[in-house]
């Protein structure tokens, strides 16, 4: 039996495709946009919405008005540790190069804050609202242990980050897909490196004293990981128990996309690239590129921080109406 | 497909009212199913869901036209119901429409029977396309169907096929299907047609970009609506690729019945029904034992596909498409691949642009698993109960 036409299309081939741009928008992987930064509304007109919600079949995604309140009208946590997504490799710092011109970056955009820049912005709105974020402060209870950012005690309100947590069989897997991709020598020899650690170059030994060499130094990192850092887990039994004796601690997750400075959205126009192209002097040219770039990443980076101002903000009010003094 | 549904298609009859250019399913005659095969097809059905412990069933009624076989098929919906027990059955019809009066409409209707109607777009390629037996257009006549169907099954669907004739107006189609008022659409290839060219897919690429374009204002403007050929490959990204439990995965969790009992492991392989190669057994005696399903042949890994970028997103996973282009099960069809190799950028694109303006219903669409309920239950039933008519499709 064949098919009603026996050939396939003349010319068309099979043809794998080598590279491939990683789309923009979220995938299956990343944090649910719906949900964080904050969530967002279903488009639906608001009789609908409501009564949907009212049925129970809108998801939790679904009801929450634009302005982040819940059905009651009381301001919701944006911080809340059950947006936390697990993160089991420590992040690399991101940086996004613009190329241009004869394609030479040209100027490495920062694209998130450091942990360091938005402690800072989060203390300085903790103490416009009254309270005293003090330095690092160790936390040991409710089966805890964590150093939090800030908190102060006596109101009962700080704030702490979720940089990741790295398990002995993450660090594994890490070490399995740095060999596939770059081969034993060069991939080994990455993954030390990014683990801060050496272990005896992978050239030495038989394999089965490589293999030891390799387990030793993941049991090293894995006892040396600083304690004090918060886990998922943590971050929510710690949200729970804290929430009995109303007191809170904002966990601010390093993938949070409130942490990223939206550079993309301010590229160069296409009058400021043919600006830049007819200068011949090439360092002049460079001179103006970069000028015309930290102008527009002087603009990226003030709307990001006025938008994790407004989460902080928001977080405040919410702890408010859950009995904050 | 959800994996825990079982797959059924009762091939009606192999006649039809109608001689489309790209039918896969063979010549058209005969009579059709009797009633004591349908007895014996929903004995197997209803016995295999037991059997393997599905706890859904879907039942699809095929053809040829099913609709000639219109009180077979009533009667068919109705045993299944008496027989079911525990099991959750639900039917689908797929009909070129030209049957479905009012009467028709109404049983179905009654019955839950969702219909999916073959309709390739604007008149011209209808007519084109879609001839009836005597080589007359079918266009003016699905004209008075199509807000009959709507009215009384409002979330029904539109399939276009695409043929290398219509590929550069497909934007044009898809379009007008949605101001007909359907909200569903899906759009597929004609893969056993040997006239795609470069120059007919070049054609297409142009109509994606157009109607990616089209996509987008509807978006921006709020509308709600399915988009197969977009949202599928969307998805692929914001779902995460099919898993093989999700695929239909035939001759383990679909089959499909042909006219005289025999059961094939799709529709694709039933056709005149006189060759003995796909067929797993009938419904007098069951499967035969040691009948070699497809299942794993779909969900293989295809070699010639290498370390292709975009191979855990691409469809040419389907081994029966494969087999309808390539006449082999186990090789890639190259249109598939030039297929997904020039939608897959225009899709991205489109929902890049999407998400960085954060738009509300792309979001709510992609990322949100009760959207299609949410949007089912808004448009079809709060709407109607609140302003007395369903809100469908596009104007």
């Amino acid at each position: 039996m064949t098919p009603n036409r026996r050939k396939g299309a003349e010319g068309l081939a099979v043809r794998p495709v080598k590279a491939y741009r990683v789309p923009k928008y979220p995938s299956h992987a990343d944090p649910n946009p719906l949900l964080v930064p904050e969530r967002v509304a279903y488009p639906g007109c608001r009789e609908v919405a409501a009564a949907l919600a009212g049925l129970g079949i809108l998801g939790a995604a679904g009801a929450a008005s634009a302005e982040g309140a819940d059905s009651t009208g009381a301001p919701e946590n944006p911080f809340s540790a059950e947006r936390l997504v697990p993160i089991h490799v420590r992040p690399q710092v991101r940086q996004n190069f613009i190329a241009f011109g004869v394609g030479a970056p040209a100027w490495p955009r920062k694209t998130e804050f450091t942990r360091d820049e938005a402690a800072e912005l989060i203390e300085s709105v903790f103490r416009s609202e009254g309270f005293a974020a003090r330095d690092r402060q160790w936390y040991r209870a409710d089966g805890v242990e964590a150093t939090l950012d800030g908190f102060d005690a006596e109101r009962g309100i700080g704030f702490a980050f979720y940089e990741g947590e790295t398990s002995a069989a993450d660090l594994r897997n890490m070490y399995t897909q740095y060999v596939s991709d770059f081969g034993p020598e060069h991939g080994a020899s990455i993954f030390a490196d990014s683990l801060g650690l050496s272990f005896g170059g992978r050239k030495e030994g038989t394999p089965d004293e490589q293999a030891k060499k390799l387990e030793s130094a993941i049991d090293l990192h894995v006892s040396q990981r600083q304690a004090q850092e918060l886990s998922v887990a943590e971050a929510r039994l710690l949200e729970g128990e804290l929430a009995k004796r109303k007191t809170f601690v904002m966990v601010v997750g390093a993938n949070d996309p409130r942490l990223k400075i939206p550079v993309e959205d301010y590229p160069l126009s296409a009058v400021e690239k043919l600006q830049i192209e007819s200068i011949p002097d090439w360092d002049k040219r460079r001179e103006l590129e970069m000028k015309l770039l930290q102008a527009k990443d002087a603009k990226a980076t003030k709307v990001a921080l006025e938008e994790l101002e407004r989460a902080v903000r928001q977080y405040i009010r919410w702890a408010r109406s859950q009995g904050l003094q | 497909m959800a994996h825990d549904t079982l797959t059924t298609t009762f091939h009606l009859t192999h006649n039809c009212n109608i001689r489309c250019s790209y039918c896969f399913t063979g010549e058209k005659f005969g009579a059709g199913m009797t009633a004591a095969i349908a007895d014996r097809a929903v004995d197997f059905a209803l016995g295999l869901a037991r059997e393997r412990g599905f706890p859904r069933l879907d039942v699809v009624f095929f053809g040829g036209e099913p609709l000639l076989r219109r009180d077979l098929l009533l009667r068919i919906a109705d045993d299944f119901r008496a027989r079911a027990g525990g099991i959750e059955v639900a039917f689908k019809t797929s009909t070129n429409g030209l049957l479905l009066t009012a009467e028709t409409l109404d049983a179905l209707v009654e019955r839950g029977v969702f219909v999916s109607l073959s309709i390739d777009g604007v008149p011209e390629i209808q007519d084109r396309q879609r001839p009836d037996a005597a080589g007359h257009g079918t266009s003016e006549r699905l004209a008075a169907v199509v807000p009959r169907l709507l009215r009384a099954i409002p979330a029904a669907s539109a399939n276009c096929v695409v043929t290398p004739q219509s590929a550069g107006r497909l934007d044009e189609s898809v379009a007008w299907l949605f101001r007909q008022g359907f909200f569903y659409v899906t759009t597929a290839l004609d893969h056993g047609n040997a006239g795609w060219t470069r120059e007919s897919l070049s054609e297409l690429e142009a109509a994606y970009e157009r109607l990616a374009a089209w996509y987008e204002i509807q978006m921006r403007a709020g509308r709600k609506f399915y988009l197969g050929c977009i949202d599928e490959r969307i998805r692929t990204r914001t779902w995460g690729p099919p898993e093989p439990a999700e695929q239909c995965l035939p001759g383990v969790r679909s089959f499909s019945i042909a006219p005289s009992g025999r059961i094939y492991p799709c529709v694709q392989f039933v056709r005149e029904d006189e060759s003995d190669e796909f067929v797993m057994g009938d419904v007098f005696a069951g499967l035969r034992a040691g009948a070699d399903p497809l299942g794993t042949c779909s969900a293989k890994d295809r070699e010639e596909c290498g370390d292709c970028a975009l191979k855990p997103r691409c469809s040419s996973w389907c081994a029966c498409v494969n087999w309808q282009s390539t006449v082999r099960l186990d090789r890639v069809s190259p249109l598939v691949c030039e297929h997904e190799r020039l939608l897959f950028p225009i899709v991205d694109r489109a929902a890049n642009r999407l998400w960085k303006a954060r738009n509300a219903f792309f979001l709510h669409k992609q990322y949100n698993r009760d959207f299609p309920l949410v949007n089912f239950v808004e448009e079809v039933v709060l709407n109607e109960a609140m302003h007395g008519s369903p809100v469908g499709g596009i104007r």
